[in-house]
């Protein structure tokens, strides 16, 4: 029974469709519940907080900053505070907590705490952060800087003979709209505190926790409604909460964000300024520079590798000798922005993308020819100076999404069309991405996962992970690759929720690694008992009934149960962090995307018709959940593209809710065709993948359809009216 | 206030705040978790209820209103929802979970008044009530073929 | 917050009179998530009142401002009489807030935005409203004078809608939102064509609801029709805003553009 490959339905689907799945808040709670007292102003100190005399909070537990041995939330750098001891940086910077018996008090109690600040001036944008005459961070406001060289970009750029070209693109503020808020319970019970709650990454939290007073804390998710990377790092922030409430309370505390809050508070995508500025000679970048702004927000949190993986994307993998990129991750005075599908790439994907559809009309030649003039070959470098080991496979991914989309032909269809037709343009376009599988660069070999597998007496196999359900399908991926080397049906595995007590940290459920890394361990974890089995009892099983009769023979014999399996970087990966330069990724995915959209010139509406798309991630587990995930990534990325922007002013979120921050719905689904290539090839990273490329096909085909180009998301009919007015 | 009404067929007799929204009496003081809080302003449809046989968003209705309803969830709609459910787990509707409720009751209300199996009005009908993990494909795709296999 | 839910009419009218800044509670769509965001101390149920009807009348048509978007996107008075009405009904929000929303409700919530308010106007609706000093009819089109804001007497309620039944030659609804559905208006166009003139409406597109006079006045008078003219008339009619939602420049390029399709066909 091989199981890698086959449409095995979700393991989890019963309990999901019958409603008796619990989330955080469907827990059955008896404590106090919190609410978090924020900052009021964007950059300035605490002056004084006064409780208000008349207003009796004798019922309340008030956790502040002196509640904590350490107050840092190192996440990269050691820069942000659980709770501001005086300085904040963002409208929404926790100050305290509040607890009561009764939700209904904290509101009113919050009446009564003032707050008096010493104000400074705020920074709200990259280009004043550049400035740096206002200073948040270090003495140029940067959390990261990085120089990276690939060649020699100078030779080209000092020289009169070639062509230059240069073009700029700008993506804003994407939140991430997992239906479930943030939410917290840390239930406790005779001195003991278990944190369970809304997360991607249970390991984080406790880590989190255990660096407040050097408590181990239990951690274990409740079912989550969907992460998106947003219940990667900002978990560790709610969890603390929960558990400092609970620990000064001497009572259970829940914590659950409403969507305001969430909105206005938590991470979103970070916000980009991306400048290419080329050399052309015979329609071939020969040299090109790179500035890649991303607004960071008020702390460093998962910033500075955010920005390493823009910096491994910008290129895509593009054939191109000479590169120089200057990257910077710069301190604004906003809520501070963390990880999201994609972590980096979708900005600077739509950038690289754009900027070639923008050389097709700078040299007249069509979206086809640009691409294929830089499609890689076995000397391509990347953007790290490292081979494009995957060349083939991209150059064939193209080639087939030429023919599978039938691409030129549409062009030449709808260029005649819109001649005739004047009230609805229509236009096509492409976008080639890619996706690096796992943590950047050294980042595997750093987090040195490990995985634990349990045989149990009646030949059922546990897996004891980290890797957290968050919709897209990880226990039934895993179970497939466990089962798949054990020939069993999928009924023959157990998968334990993600307890930091009782499993091995195989890291943290995200970077698209969870089918890949440590499906690849957990396969290995069970050749290990797979092995072990055979070789005490002699019986080399072939199916689920001597597999059972292996394992009872195992167990007169013998008493191990535990299976193990750690991460070891692969010997062909070389990594120079320093300098950046190596091989950033195990493995990378590859995509292609043609967008196919019409244009009301009466509303200036977009509307996407048609996605076609290839994905490469090698063998897909479960092909079905695979294209589910796909189409999920690519209507995130339809919405990122044409609707999805969140507005600040003055620091402040303008649109917290869902009737001003709109997210697709249904009848907004094109067409979608969706196909997986080179499925002989191991497994590779799939959920960030499709996030890439969509954004950048649509935008293509708008401006194709429209004849002027479009240089920063999203494109609404605001944008679409204000840039044909310019033409 | 003291109030009364039916919920999944049962009479429930309640003390409570008149301003207490329906989502908190169902979720919290009936245990009725099936439906979701994801916005608290009838946006996201993860709160649908069937309330005096209309469909609507528990998040947008207080006590006030409630005396004598007849209300039912997903918890009380074991019949009408199964071969629904089915069409979801066979169709892989489900994803994180959290909407799924919403979307079990939408359809069941669609079958029982609309007859359309076209894709175009499956889509429309499903508007009011938001899923992020999926591209609702797999939904619309389940809700086919609850209407033109298992129907 | 003190709540109160009359079960009498009378009840109700005393009860808002005596409490002026009260909000009345109708399909709540709108007033429970301004609970979110302000503080209101006093609260009017009036769902046990009997105003949830539609009736056709000789020469006009009365729907009980408890009526429900979906009671009348299901009627079949109304199908008949005004499928510009059935047109906006779809577009307006959910099946789930339809089935809560009323007319009186979307009416008296007075915003720009609000869906049913520029095809009532372009019918030429009239409110009934009532108060503990009696009954009074009023011209839609005279109800909204500011923003968000109702030109109404202390204490009274609107308890009924009226339109005229009148031969409607052709028509026009149009929405604009960044999504297919479920937005709440950008910008929306009404636009009404009997046998002896033309009714527009705008939504998104004043501080206020009100009709397009100017727009109406040179439409109704001219012979041919001329795009300048009418860029020219709106100016006088609308004064869209910049908001969260959209920009006043949009806004007022697409209701010029609404205008123009609605009059294809138009001599």
């Amino acid at each position: 029974m091989k199981l890698i490959g086959k449409n095995i339905t979700r393991l989890d689907s019963k309990e999901k469709v019958s409603g008796e799945a619990k989330f955080i808040d469907d827990y059955p709670f008896n404590g106090i519940y919190g609410l978090i007292i924020r900052s009021s102003i964007a950059h300035g100190e605490i002056e004084k907080i006064i409780f208000d005399k008349d207003f009796d909070f004798s019922n309340f537990v008030i956790v502040s900053h002196k509640d904590m041995k350490n107050n840092i939330n190192e996440v990269i750098l050691k820069d942000q505070p659980f709770l501001s001891e005086k300085v904040v940086k963002f409208i929404g910077e926790p100050i305290l907590i509040i607890g009561h018996k009764r939700k209904e008090k904290l509101k009113e109690a919050k009446k009564h705490i003032e707050i008096k600040y010493r104000e400074f001036k705020p920074i709200f944008s990259i280009e004043d952060s550049l400035k740096a005459d206002i200073k948040i961070f270090g003495d140029d406001n940067s959390f990261k800087t990085i120089i990276s060289e690939v060649g020699d970009t100078k030779r080209y750029f000092n020289s009169n003979k070639y062509k230059k070209f240069k073009r700029s693109y700008k993506t804003g503020h994407q939140e991430h709209i997992y239906l479930e808020p943030q939410g917290f319970i840390a239930f406790y019970k005779d001195g003991e505190i278990k944190v369970k709650g809304s997360m991607q990454c249970p390991f984080y939290v406790s880590g989190a926790i255990k660096s407040i007073n050097d408590e181990d804390i239990e951690v274990e998710p409740a079912t989550v409604g969907g992460g998106f990377g947003g219940k990667e790092d900002y978990p560790s922030i709610v969890g603390a909460y929960s558990y400092l409430l609970a620990k000064k309370a001497k009572e259970s505390a829940k914590i659950i964000y409403e969507r305001s809050e969430d909105i206005s508070y938590t991470t979103k995508r970070h916000p980009s300024f991306v400048t290419y500025e080329a050399v052309i000679a015979k329609n071939k970048i020969k040299a090109i520079k790179v500035k890649l702004l991303l607004d960071s927000g008020a702390y460093a949190s998962l910033s500075p590798v955010v920005l390493e993986r823009a910096i491994t994307h910008c290129l895509g993998f593009y054939d191109i000798e000479n590169i120089s990129i200057e990257a910077k991750a710069m301190a604004t005075n906003t809520p501070p922005n963390g990880a999201f599908r994609g972590f980096g790439a979708p900005q600077v994907m739509f950038a690289i993308e754009r900027f070639m559809d923008d050389l097709v009309k700078e040299l007249n030649i069509s979206p086809v020819e640009i691409r294929k003039k830089h499609l890689p070959n076995k000397k391509s470098l990347t953007s790290t100076h490292a081979l494009i080991r995957e060349y083939k496979e991209v150059q064939n991914i193209f080639t087939k999404a030429i023919e599978f989309s039938n691409f030129e032909k549409k062009e030449a269809k709808f260029r005649v069309q819109n001649r005739k037709n004047k009230s609805v343009k229509k236009g096509i376009g492409i976008s080639l991405f890619i996706h690096g599988t796992g943590f950047t660069g050294g980042g595997e070999a750093f987090l040195a996962s490990e995985v634990l597998i349990e045989l149990q007496k009646n030949g059922k196999v546990k897996i004891k992970v980290a890797s957290v359900e968050i919709g897209q399908g990880a226990v039934t991926i895993l179970s497939q690759r466990v089962a798949s080397v054990l020939n069993l049906p999928i009924s023959m595995i157990e998968f334990a929720t993600a307890n930091t007590k009782y499993n091995l940290n195989s890291g943290p459920t995200v970077a698209s690694r969870t089918a890949m890394v440590v499906g690849e361990l957990l396969e290995s974890a069970t050749v290990k008992l797979k092995k072990r089995l055979v070789n005490i009892t002699h019986i080399e099983f072939k199916n689920k009934k001597e597999y059972l009769k292996a394992v009872e023979a195992y167990f007169k014999v013998d008493d191990v149960v535990e299976f193990r399996e750690k991460f070891e970087q692969p010997k062909d990966i070389f990594w120079d962090e320093e300098n950046f330069k190596g091989q950033a990724y195990l493995k990378y995915s590859l995509g292609v995307n043609v967008a196919e959209v019409s244009v009301d010139l009466k509303t200036y509406k977009p509307k996407v018709d048609k996605i076609y798309a290839l994905f490469d991630i090698g063998l897909a587990i479960n092909p079905k959940l695979a294209k589910i995930q796909t189409q999920g990534g690519m209507m995130q990325a339809l919405g990122y593209a044409l609707m999805e922007k969140i507005i600040h002013k003055n620091g402040r979120v303008q649109n917290a809710n869902l009737s001003s921050y709109l997210i697709p719905m249904a009848s907004d689904v094109p067409k979608m065709k969706i196909e997986f290539i080179n499925t002989n090839s191991s497994p590779k990273g799939l959920g960030e993948l499709p996030m890439n490329g969509t954004a950048p096909a649509i935008a293509n085909a708008i401006s194709n359809a429209l004849g002027v180009e479009f240089d920063s998301l999203p494109i609404t009919p605001e944008t679409i009216m204000e840039k044909l007015n310019e033409n | 206030m003291k109030i009364k009404f039916y919920v999944n067929d049962k009479l429930m007799e309640l003390d409570v705040a008149e301003d207490k929204r329906l989502i908190d009496i169902l979720r919290y003081e009936l245990k009725l978790t099936s439906l979701k809080e994801g916005c608290g302003e009838g946006e996201c449809g993860a709160c649908t209820i069937f309330f005096n046989s209309k469909l609507v968003n528990s998040c947008l209705i207080l006590a006030t209103q409630i005396d004598g309803a007849k209300i039912y969830t997903l918890e009380g709609l074991a019949k009408e929802a199964e071969k629904i459910k089915k069409a979801f787990i066979k169709k892989e509707a489900i994803q994180c979970g959290f909407c799924t409720s919403g979307f079990i009751l939408k359809t069941v209300d669609y079958m029982k008044s609309n007859s359309s199996s076209k894709q175009e009005d499956i889509k429309k009908a499903l508007d009011g009530n938001l899923c992020r993990c999926g591209g609702y494909y797999n939904i619309i795709e389940a809700i086919e073929y609850a209407m033109k296999k298992l129907n | 917050m003190q709540i109160y839910k009359p079960k009498k009419l009378k009840e109700a009218l005393n009860l808002y009179y005596e409490n002026p800044k009260a909000y009345l509670l109708a399909g709540g769509t709108d007033i429970v998530v301004l609970l979110k965001k302000i503080e209101i101390e006093t609260l009017i149920d009036i769902n046990s009142l009997k105003l949830n009807y539609i009736k056709e009348k000789r020469n006009s048509l009365t729907i009980g401002a408890l009526t429900t978007i979906s009671d009348m996107q299901n009627s079949k008075i109304i199908q008949k009489h005004f499928p510009i009405l059935i047109d906006t009904f779809r577009e307006f929000g959910s099946l789930q807030i339809r089935n809560m929303a009323t007319i009186g409700g979307n009416i008296a919530n007075a915003s720009p935005a609000g869906d049913l308010i520029p095809p009532l106007l372009a019918l030429n609706a009239s409110i009934k409203v009532k108060s503990i000093n009696g009954t009074r009819e009023i011209k839609l089109s005279k109800l909204y004078k500011e923003y968000k804001k109702l030109n109404l007497k202390r204490g009274e309620i609107i308890t009924e809608i009226k339109i005229p039944l009148i031969d409607i030659e052709s028509y026009y609804y149009k929405k604009i939102g960044k999504r297919e559905s479920l937005n709440i208006a950008v910008a929306s166009l009404a636009f009404i064509k009997t046998k002896d003139k033309i009714l527009f409406s705008a939504g998104s597109a004043h501080e206020y609801p009100k009709r397009l006079y100017n727009l109406e006045k040179y439409i109704n008078k001219t012979k041919k029709i001329d795009s300048n003219k009418i860029k020219k008339v709106l100016k006088e009619d609308i004064n869209p805003r910049d908001g969260l939602r959209s920009t006043a420049k949009y806004r007022n390029r697409v209701i010029f553009n609404m205008i123009m399709e609605s009059l294809n066909g138009v001599d």
